[in-house]
């Protein structure tokens, strides 16, 4: 099959893309992911070329499904790649702090990207790197497409060596940062794996999981060793001596360009493993130092390790960082320029605040033929949002939220509406209309609906069904017809003979534009009734072909 | 360079980062931008930072105040970008707005009246929809005539040529007939 990618070509690449041609030269295998922004890309592009690379890649039901199988491949030997956002890190949390204890027989590479500033994540501002103290895992925090590649490349092989899953961290300017990047050679390896059976090597149970994670913990040495070799966590020197920067990420990027600004040069410690942290290093870089900025992305980590560290060696330095810039949203120029004001009391004139009285911002809306803006006017014609609590998920119908449908009261996380209309529907006399979307149903909705047939409320739950992950980029999900999904899962499960097999009668599915009509009448006879009901809304996204249509051009 | 690319979520402004990324690379030069994807795209605001440079630059962010170039498809959402501009700031605007909820109507001489008291005189406002509408059926390409524009304008540090190369790199073949001429009318505008 045609190689999409050329040896020795520079291309312009999204992180993304290059975590991807990473995964091909260091020869991947097998590729598991559910689609979640800003980590999509990674997905998207494996699916398209997986046939011309003869890879394995699934989107899998969600990200712990995607972490179990992929650690399946692994512990048989594969190279393997799983790739999630990081809210799919928490869903996936529960087999990952186990596999941390494993040594899986092929290399494992785990890309978390997070979402500073909540650019495409309405739920919350995470720092993925906390995880760190349960897992003792190398995680590595590239800050340009190039070495988004590197990196990967470095971590195949770090996880091959030490056998140990190795964990990528991206932030959204990271993963959606352009840049030129150089293809490498690309090997495929075509092979079969084999389980051989190892119980103290696969298995987690005590009382040799005590001991599982004494050999993890002892790890950390070693690695640290091992990235020193092979160039990692650099030290740039800079003119002032007393002063010194300790970056991470695309922080360190902010902080190169405000450098060239200010036209100073500083000593820069980059840290390209937050875990396992280069502590030698760190300490060898306070040593008579009057004053460190530390700079990386969401929660002060690196910051707080330095603080100890410090405690040590140098004492008396001063520590500038989330102090200055603040716990919320993303770092940028303007940040890191202040915490170098700060620490050299420079004379900068912060960009003059204007006052322009902007006009109101454009909010998302639903495209044009969107089936569940049909949804929405049915709703809006029937009820007085006032009088009803709508509980809402994670996927296009989050819209609704915006003007003019203004119908959504809550949003957690994957599934969550089903769970909290249940809870609301126990509590209250209110009448209670959860939103779930077709992708999300199979994602995290099956235990939520048999607890609220088990032990009975009675919302409305209306499964916004266009018959694609839509908001990620139009990725095929279970329930997707086989006429759009000609590259990924071989069934479509119908949502419908799930639910009547929980003994759900009163069910109803429709298409919300051609059968508005009947969309109403439904939500009529559930403000009358108190009685759970269920209607599947089915329209296909107008744009459910995108992805399987595009075609790849670099 | 700095250049901010910024329209409505459908109208391909990433794709003409591409056709920016590809162009820069076939001069030898060196470029980082960024991006956003996901649910706010959906129809909401888009802004691409995309940044031009002989050697190395660092952030993929343009800073407030720091964009040498705005081009813009839409005249609302070029008036939502103005703090990213300085009295250096060129302008390059489409002469239309696409309407919703929050606001109906909003003209050339709203956006003249936030942008230019504060900024350069340096603002055009083109007619790129009507002309692609007219010339070749569709609004779509309207970008890609900016584009043409800012290339043959000697604004942007690229030649027609590499632009060229740049859109036959990103469209197939059909497409990329329609956006060489869209290209083309850059000229006229």
């Amino acid at each position: 099959m045609k190689k999409i990618f050329k040896k020795g070509e520079i291309l312009p690449l999204i992180g993304n893309e290059g975590i991807v041609v990473g995964a091909l030269e260091a020869s991947v295998q097998s590729v598991f992911t559910y689609p979640g922004t800003p980590a999509s890309e990674i997905g998207n592009l494996f699916y398209k070329i997986k046939e011309n690379y003869g890879i394995y890649m699934e989107y899998s039901t969600n990200e712990i499904v995607a972490l179990e199988s992929g650690a399946g491949t692994a512990f048989a030997g594969l190279k393997t790649l799983v790739a999630m956002k990081h809210f799919g890190a928490n869903v996936a949390l529960d087999a990952l702090i186990p596999l941390a204890h494993t040594k899986p027989r092929g290399g494992m590479v785990i890309v978390i990207a997070d979402d500073p500033s909540c650019h495409s994540s309405a739920q919350s501002e995470q720092d993925s790197r906390i995880l760190w103290q349960n897992l003792y895992l190398p995680i590595l925090e590239p800050s340009t497409p190039g070495e988004a590649k590197e990196f990967t490349k470095i971590a195949f092989t770090l996880s091959e060596t030490f056998q140990k899953p190795v964990i990528i961290r991206t932030t959204t300017r990271v993963s959606h940062q352009g840049g030129p990047v150089k293809i490498g050679q690309i090997k495929i390896q075509k092979k079969k794996g084999v389980f051989k059976k190892e119980k103290e090597r696969f298995d987690t149970m005590p009382p040799f999981v005590l001991k599982q994670k004494a050999d993890l913990i002892s790890l950390k040495e070693k690695i640290e060793k091992y990235l020193e070799k092979i160039g990692l966590n650099k030290i740039s020197p800079g003119k002032i001596k007393e002063i010194g920067a300790i970056t991470s990420g695309v922080s360190h990027l902010y902080l190169l360009e405000s450098l060239k600004k200010f036209n100073i040069s500083l000593p820069i410690l980059k840290i390209d493993s937050f875990y396992p942290l280069p502590s030698k290093k760190i300490i060898n870089f306070l040593r008579k130092k009057k004053k460190i900025i530390v700079a990386e992305e969401i929660i002060d980590l690196i910051e707080r390790e330095v603080k100890i560290l410090s405690k040590e060696v140098n004492p008396q330095v001063k520590i500038l960082g989330k102090d200055i810039v603040g716990l919320v949203g993303e770092m940028n120029t303007e940040k890191t320029s202040l915490l170098l004001t700060e620490a050299l009391k420079l004379k900068y004139q912060r960009t003059p605040k204007r006052k322009i009285k902007l006009p109101v911002k454009r909010t998302p809306r639903f495209c044009p033929g969107c089936p569940y803006w049909s949804i929405f006017n049915a709703l809006a014609k029937e009820i007085k949002k006032e009088k009803v609590v709508f509980t809402g998920d994670i996927g296009c119908y989050m819209i609704g939220y915006f003007p003019p449908f203004e119908m959504q009261d809550t949003s957690l996380c994957m599934g969550s509406s089903l769970s909290l209309a249940h809870g609301i529907d126990k509590s209250t006399k209110q009448k209670v209309i959860a939103f779930i979307g077709d992708s999300t149903f199979f994602h995290a909705s099956l235990p939520n609906i048999i607890n609220i047939v088990n032990n009975q409320s009675n919302p409305l739950i209306i499964i916004f069904d266009n018959q694609i992950t839509a908001m990620t980029g139009r990725q095929p999900h279970p329930g997707t017809p086989l006429k759009y999904k000609t590259h990924d899962g071989k069934k479509e499960i119908k949502i419908e003979k799930i639910l009547t097999a929980l003994g759900i009668e009163n069910l109803t599915i429709l298409d919300p534009i051609k059968e508005n009509q009947l969309l109403r009448e439904k939500i009529r006879e559930f403000l009358k009734e108190d009685k759970l009901k269920v209607v599947i809304c089915r329209h296909p996204c107008r744009y459910v072909n995108a992805l399987e249509k595009a075609k790849l051009r670099y | 360079m700095n250049i901010l690319l910024t329209g409505i979520g459908g109208q391909g402004i990433i794709t003409l980062k591409k056709v920016l990324s590809y162009a820069v690379l076939k001069e030898g030069k060196f470029f980082r931008s960024s991006e956003l994807h996901g649910l706010s795209q959906k129809g909401g605001e888009v802004l691409v930072h995309f940044r031009i440079a002989d050697q190395e630059i660092f952030s993929p962010l343009i800073e407030k105040g720091g964009a040498d170039l705005i081009i813009s498809l839409d005249l609302h959402q070029a008036s939502r970008v103005v703090d990213f501009a300085s009295k250096k700031t060129i302008f390059i605007v489409d002469n239309s707005f696409s309407p919703f909820f929050q606001l109906k109507k909003f003209s050339q001489s709203d956006f003249l009246k936030i942008a230019s008291p504060f900024f350069s005189k340096k603002i055009f406002i083109l007619e790129a929809s009507k002309i692609c509408q007219e010339k070749l059926d569709s609004d779509v390409y309207k970008g890609t005539a900016l584009l043409g524009f800012a290339c043959f304008q000697k604004i942007i540090p690229l030649k027609e040529k590499s632009m060229t190369w740049a859109l036959k790199k990103v469209f197939p073949a059909d497409l990329f007939q329609k956006n060489k001429k869209a290209f083309l009318l850059g000229k006229t505008l």
